[in-house]
């Protein structure tokens, strides 16, 4: 028994490093040689360690500065990940991660946000007078976090990556300690988040038991050949889900989000609505192409069974009951923040259509993930654009709400332009990224025959045109007494309409997007 | 020891098992429900020290002897005393998160995770839990490569491990430590920069 | 004992976790229904790593653990900042956030 075999261990302690090279041979240059491809990281994980020591030798007033060194770190990360390149295939660290196309192109996506996000932080004044080492450490330790989520090949690396970027959003969320909302958001966010993260940890190993690896390819390959049809499947898959749906704010485990996106300091709410979004979908899309192994939702067995739970069904529903939510409750929003947290709820419900659509069945149709891919590059720049704007006004004028908004197109013409043309986006109408990318995703969709899917978010498109609409109607149309000009300096004027381009430029020339989208590839073994 | 060990000592073996394990189940599910419906949050503390013992026993059982230690390491000697200072702190002015549950709703979720509990098991019951033996899929054809060595005890396979096969997450997860515990620090200092608390 | 038997513990000490997470309000009982559910899972990985004669469930259970340290570490210090910040706490609950 135990005991036994505790005391029996004492003469046997010792693992030498013969044990060690006979056992793996080959390991330490196998390690060494995977180096290379992980340097972002590594550029991130000592950026982290940077920032928190560097601010030590700082004083108070000019902590505001180590925002130029986070913003070096993550700009030398991108430069690392587009050189490194889009066309890796390969498994790093014994598959516990892997080095492919999707894996690149969500690091550029998240690093990008970030990089934007990090102006905006600079430009906060409720920062001003505090130390920042621990805000740029956090943030940049969120984005490794997601790193590891956008290329889990390990469930051990999914969960782990999962929970790095979550710890670090909470403290995050409640940076501001002097702020009530803030804290409030915090305790919110990590109660209901550590609920979830338990729920996943209960799933995967459910996995883990029906097929005996933490592997996911390995997942995939012995859920087909065991052919476990039974409810123990399902009851794993949806309490996955519920890890991965907390990160993306999908029903049910949306009702965190506007209290945490109302309570963060607007950059960290722009920051958590796009790019904390952008890699919740990468796991779950890697973990949803996972399990299916081949690309197929059902699979056919040589004897003609199916085998599998109807998962497009499952991810349809949920994928309807989120946008329908969080549209009919942005309905009823006076402040502007906490509008964009229920609209992103729905556009989480927009993207999940990606999801159910996995499987296309039509010939040259889109498949689901590369419509998700395109929306997000989309939904980066409309979304953080939305949120600079929101940033900016708040600035000016200290408010949130839909007031600060009347009458801003004879204060501003840049910013209520600027809102405007993001809100349109938004909603999805030419020439925008927004309206292209929910073509993809409608498409993809019918592409699918979930026509239902379809109508769903096309109604939910047009119940969304009343708030977003409204908002534009105050700005252009309104009266406000205050008639004083909003004043923007130049480097901001320039942010702004830095993030119009895109915007514009994906709803007008997205033929090269799509087609680089096309061509990355997506690795699970 | 591994189930062909346990079945060569026989009838008498196996009930001896059987009974350590009931009771280490007991020792876990008891407490576990007596903090869910204990009035009493020191109270409270105390039976989750009770069902995480019970965790530990049953890792040791499972012949996880360096889990079972490291559970009571870190969670007896943590993380339920850290619960324990939450508890010091906040003891006279409890902090609610929501608005109290009615009798009626706590009645009927009872019911309800009654309901799940059984079809859970139910289901679990249903399910064909294959075996290394049964070979189910070819890529876990490398199973015996991480078997256990049988008797060894844990501790030398799991280092082994963690710094070979898992030597990324080994290494990630002392990354995440050192920048949750500073932005932890940081959160629960007092403020000395003004703001308005 | 058979895997089921450990099955079945792992699970009634899950659900016990999370009926107690939506039955009680005080915020330091939630944690700890947290707690039996990580636990419950980390028993099911390790009953697991047992059933398939592997190690990686005890891994998992290994970072489940250290993970679970951290969660501690962040979630008290929420508390302690949320609790300095609102010195009394009203009867209620936290309302200053409306969904």
């Amino acid at each position: 028994m135990m005991f036994f075999a505790l005391s029996k261990q004492a003469g046997q302690i010792a693992v030498t490093n013969a044990d060690v090279q006979e056992k793996f041979p080959g390991l330490v240059q196998e390690i060494t040689s995977n180096l290379g491809a992980f340097l972002p990281e590594l550029i991130l994980a000592v950026g982290v360690m940077w920032v928190i020591m560097a601010d030590l030798f700082t004083r108070r007033e000019r902590s505001r500065r180590m925002g130029f060194h986070a913003f070096a770190f993550v700009a030398v990360a991108l430069v690392s990940v587009i050189c490194h390149g889009f066309s890796g295939d390969q498994e790093l660290f014994r598959g516990m991660i892997v080095d492919d196309g999707f894996g690149a192109f969500f690091k550029v996506l998240l690093l990008v946000g970030t990089l934007i996000c990090i102006p905006m932080v600079m430009m906060t004044r409720s920062f001003d007078g505090r130390r920042m080492g621990e805000f740029y450490g956090l943030l940049l330790g969120s984005v490794l976090g997601m790193f590891l989520m956008v290329t889990a090949k390990n469930m051990i690396m999914f969960f782990l990556g999962i929970e790095f970027a979550s710890y670090t959003s909470y403290l995050l969320t409640g940076y501001l300690k002097g702020d009530r909302r803030g804290a409030e958001g915090a305790l919110k966010y990590v109660i209901y988040g550590s609920v979830a993260s338990g729920a996943m940890a209960y799933g995967l190993s459910l996995l883990y038991g029906l097929t005996g690896s933490l592997d996911m390819a390995d997942v995939a390959q012995g859920l087909i050949v065991s052919r476990t049809t039974d409810v123990t499947v399902l009851i794993a898959g949806l309490l996955c889900f519920a890890g991965f749906g907390y990160k993306i704010a999908a029903f049910p485990m949306h009702f965190w989000s506007p209290d945490v996106y109302e309570g963060a300091p607007i950059p960290f709410t722009a920051f958590l609505s796009v790019i904390s979004k952008a890699a919740g979908f990468a796991v779950l899309l890697r973990f949803a192409e996972g399990m299916v192994g081949t690309g197929n939702w059902e699979l056919t067995l040589s004897n003609g069974d199916v085998v599998g739970v109807d998962w497009p069904l499952v991810v349809g529903v949920i994928s309807a009951l989120t946008m329908t939510v969080g549209n009919f409750a942005a309905l009823f929003q006076r402040n502007l923040k906490r509008l964009l947290a229920y609209s992103s709820i729905a556009h989480a419900g927009y993207l999940l259509m990606g999801i159910a659509a996995l499987a296309p069945g039509a010939e040259n149709a889109i498949p689901g993930w590369q419509a998700i891919l395109f929306y997000l590059v989309a939904y980066l720049f409309m979304n953080l654009g939305a949120f600079l704007v929101v940033s900016i006004i708040a600035e000016k004028t200290g408010r949130e709400t839909l007031d600060a908004y009347r009458g801003l197109g004879s204060r501003s013409a840049l910013l209520s332009v600027a809102l405007g043309i993001f809100l349109i986006s938004l909603i999805g109408l030419p020439p925008t990224g927004g309206f292209t990318g929910k073509v993809q995703l409608i498409k993809a969709v019918v592409d699918d025959g979930q026509i239902w899917l379809a109508l769903v978010a096309v109604v939910n498109t047009v119940v969304s045109v009343y708030y977003y609409a409204r908002i534009i109607r105050l700005m252009f149309l309104e009266e406000s007494d205050d008639t004083s000009k909003v004043p923007l300096s130049a480097p901001v004027s320039a942010f702004v309409v830095l993030m119009i381009v895109p915007v514009l430029w994906l709803g007008v020339f997205f033929g090269s997007t799509v087609d680089f989208i096309r061509d990355l590839t997506l690795t699970l073994g | 020891m591994s189930a062909a060990g346990r079945g060569r000592e026989g009838e008498w073996a196996l009930s001896f098992h059987a009974i350590i394990f009931w009771a280490l189940a007991a020792m876990t599910i008891v407490p576990a429900i007596g903090i869910v419906v204990s009035k009493n949050i020191v109270h409270m503390a105390f039976w989750l020290l009770g069902t995480l013992l019970g965790v530990a026993g049953l890792y040791l059982h499972m012949e996880a002897d360096f889990l079972g230690m490291t559970q009571v390491f870190v969670y007896i000697g943590g993380i339920n005393v850290l619960l324990l200072f939450g508890i010091m702190l906040t003891n006279r002015e409890p902090l609610y998160v929501r608005a109290a549950v009615k009798r009626p709703a706590i009645a009927s979720a009872v019911l309800l995770g009654v309901v799940v509990a059984v079809g859970l098991i139910q289901s679990f019951g249903a399910t064909e839990w294959h075996t290394v033996k049964d070979a189910v899929a070819p890529g876990l054809a490398d199973a015996s490569a991480k078997a256990v060595v049988n008797g060894d005890g844990t501790a030398a396979t799991l280092g082994t491990y963690l710094l070979s096969d898992y030597i990324l997450p080994f290494e990630i997860v002392s990354i995440l430590l050192l920048v949750v515990l500073v932005g932890a620090a940081y959160i629960a200092r007092r403020d000395p920069e003004g703001g308005s608390a | 004992m058979g895997t089921e038997a450990y099955l079945i513990v792992a699970s009634l000490l899950f659900l016990i976790g999370a009926s107690g997470f939506l039955l009680r309000r005080n915020l330091l009982v939630m944690f700890m229904s947290i707690e039996l559910m990580l636990n419950g899972a980390a028993l099911l990985f390790v009953t697991f790593a047992r059933h398939w004669n592997r190690m990686d469930g005890q891994i998992f259970v290994f970072f489940i653990i250290a993970l679970a340290a951290a969660e501690a570490a962040v979630g008290l210090s929420i508390l302690i900042a949320i609790f300095r910040l609102k010195h009394r706490v009203n009867a209620d609950e936290l309302s200053e956030l409306k969904g």
